[in-house]
């Protein structure tokens, strides 16, 4: 009784079940599988917000977000300010993770350099500050006072072209949030919106946290969500840029079959063991 | 008078920002922007300078009373005054190259391979622990692979309608549960900052009652 393929099963080692993982992910990361990539309404309802804006529009990108969320938030980063410098936006980025405005930096040079927007001019990163909700606040009545007048390397804010048009947050045309919790969508809403300052607001959630905003979106707080993964995939087939999200999609969904199947398997094994045990119950 | 003139001072401060939230009177506008709220970026920017000493002062603790693992607060110590020195002494600060080079080839790149590894974690985790134990763990467990599968395109590829699905149980089921949840908690915040304000509860002054 205790050699069936239902006991082997339930007593799998978890080496082999990383093994399974590894090798069933990388052939689509490796490969591809092209799969056709369905577009839902609420990163096309984010995409025609953007692009419904006109060239000259200034953009507030929220980058609350640590290294961990690399692999989710760097495609969108890249992908949203990309698109937003061919309408002609301005980006002015910051964060309220320690780790946010400098990875958002690592991550934007080389995408921008590459499309040749000019640092100062075409976007600005004003670096990471303490207190989110008193910095924003204050920046309802002067961002250059709230940043202290100093960008992310230290550059005096006042001096850059991109302010020269730009003084307090009411100024913003749009905000982007990207984050994966707190703080982020709900704080900015709490700091920008319920005030009236910037009523148009693109959430970019990781994965975990589309079920909490997604109330956000619902409620009309926001105007577009470009969850996980996936969001920012669809937002790259909407504006014609497949890139790192695109590439990543086929081994996710490959991934999530995975432990949807070994899901599967350890409850039949569970279900299975527990007849067998009732059988053996009512023998004796 | 220990107690009382905290309780005033944070009565005072907080009725300031009341004020300031819902009615537009100069004098209380500009003291809440021009003190208040520079007031906590500067003492929020402290309690980081102090949060880094103290984690300091317990490693350095460590080493010096050789405690187990003592050698892994050495490493901490060692690789936070080596970045310290580089982003604040080093030619070009954080554009300095042993500054980047740390950051963006070993930081970032060791805590998102770790984050990682979380997915095999999950597997593993729902090969052996997830069990359909009664209705409500099997009712979970349908919903759990119906969201799953609508969330990717292999889904809605192997059935057009897992997406429809997926968007339909968190547009209403879940997104009806968030929002009761949301709306009760926001209430809880807002009797407890009530109760803070005027002065019932008094756990935050530290002590006794």
């Amino acid at each position: 009784m205790e050699n069936t393929i239902w006991h082997r099963l339930s007593k799998l080692d978890h080496r082999i079940i990383y093994l399974v993982y590894t090798i069933v992910v990388a052939f689509p990361l490796i490969f591809g599988l092209g799969l056709p990539l369905p577009i839902t309404d609420d990163v096309r309802a984010a995409y025609e917000v953007i692009k419904g804006l006109p060239p000259g529009s200034i953009m507030y990108l929220g980058c609350d977000l640590g290294a961990t969320n690399l692999a989710e938030c760097k495609p969108p980063i890249v992908a949203i300010c990309k698109f937003a410098y061919e309408l002609g936006h301005k980006i002015v980025v910051s964060g309220f993770w320690v780790d946010g405005p400098s990875l958002a930096y690592i991550w934007m040079e080389p995408a921008m350099n590459e499309i040749g927007a000019v640092y100062g001019e075409d976007y600005v990163n004003l670096g990471y500050r303490a207190s989110m909700s008193s910095i924003l606040d204050q920046s309802r009545y002067s961002i250059i006072e709230a940043f202290s007048d100093r960008d992310i390397n230290g550059n005096r804010l006042s001096e850059m072209p991109i302010f020269q048009n730009l003084a307090k947050a009411s100024e913003f045309t749009y905000l982007v949030t990207i984050n994966p919790g707190y703080p982020g969508t709900a704080d900015y809403i709490r700091a920008w919106r319920s005030t009236g300052d910037v009523s148009l607001i693109i959430d970019v959630p990781t994965a975990g946290m589309i079920t909490t905003n997604g109330t956000h979106l619902q409620a009309g707080l926001t105007q577009g969500m470009i969850g996980g993964l996936n969001g920012a995939a669809q937002f790259e087939a909407l504006i014609g840029y497949p890139a790192k999200a695109t590439a990543s999609m086929d081994a996710q969904g490959v991934g999530i079959f995975i432990i949807i199947a070994f899901l599967v398997l350890g409850n039949i094994s569970f279900i299975q063991l527990r007849k067998q045990n009732e059988l053996t119950k009512g023998g004796s | 008078m220990k107690r009382t003139l905290p309780l005033v001072l944070g009565f005072g401060a907080g009725l300031v920002m009341l004020l300031d939230s819902f009615f537009n009177i100069p004098f209380v506008n500009n003291l809440a922007q021009r003190y208040f709220m520079r007031s906590i970026t500067v003492s929020v920017a402290w309690a980081v300078g102090i949060g880094s000493l103290n984690l300091l002062r317990i490693h350095f603790r460590n080493i010096s009373q050789r405690r187990t693992n003592w050698m892994f607060s050495a490493w901490l110590v060692f690789v936070f005054g080596f970045m310290a020195f580089s982003g604040f002494f080093l030619v070009g600060h954080n554009q300095n190259p042993f500054y980047t080079f740390f950051y963006s080839s070993l930081q970032q790149n060791l805590s998102s391979t770790v984050y990682a590894l979380n997915a095999y974690y999950m597997v593993s985790a729902c090969y052996r622990s997830f069990r359909v134990r009664s209705m409500e763990a099997g009712a979970l467990l349908v919903v759990a692979i119906i969201v799953m599968i609508g969330s990717v395109p292999l889904g809605a590829y192997i059935w057009g309608g897992f997406p429809l699905l997926q968007d339909w149980i968190s547009k209403m089921v879940n997104d009806a549960a968030v929002r009761a949840m949301s709306i009760g908690v926001t209430l809880g915040s807002l009797s407890q900052s009530m109760r803070n304000l005027v002065g019932v509860e008094r756990s935050y002054l530290g002590g006794e009652e």
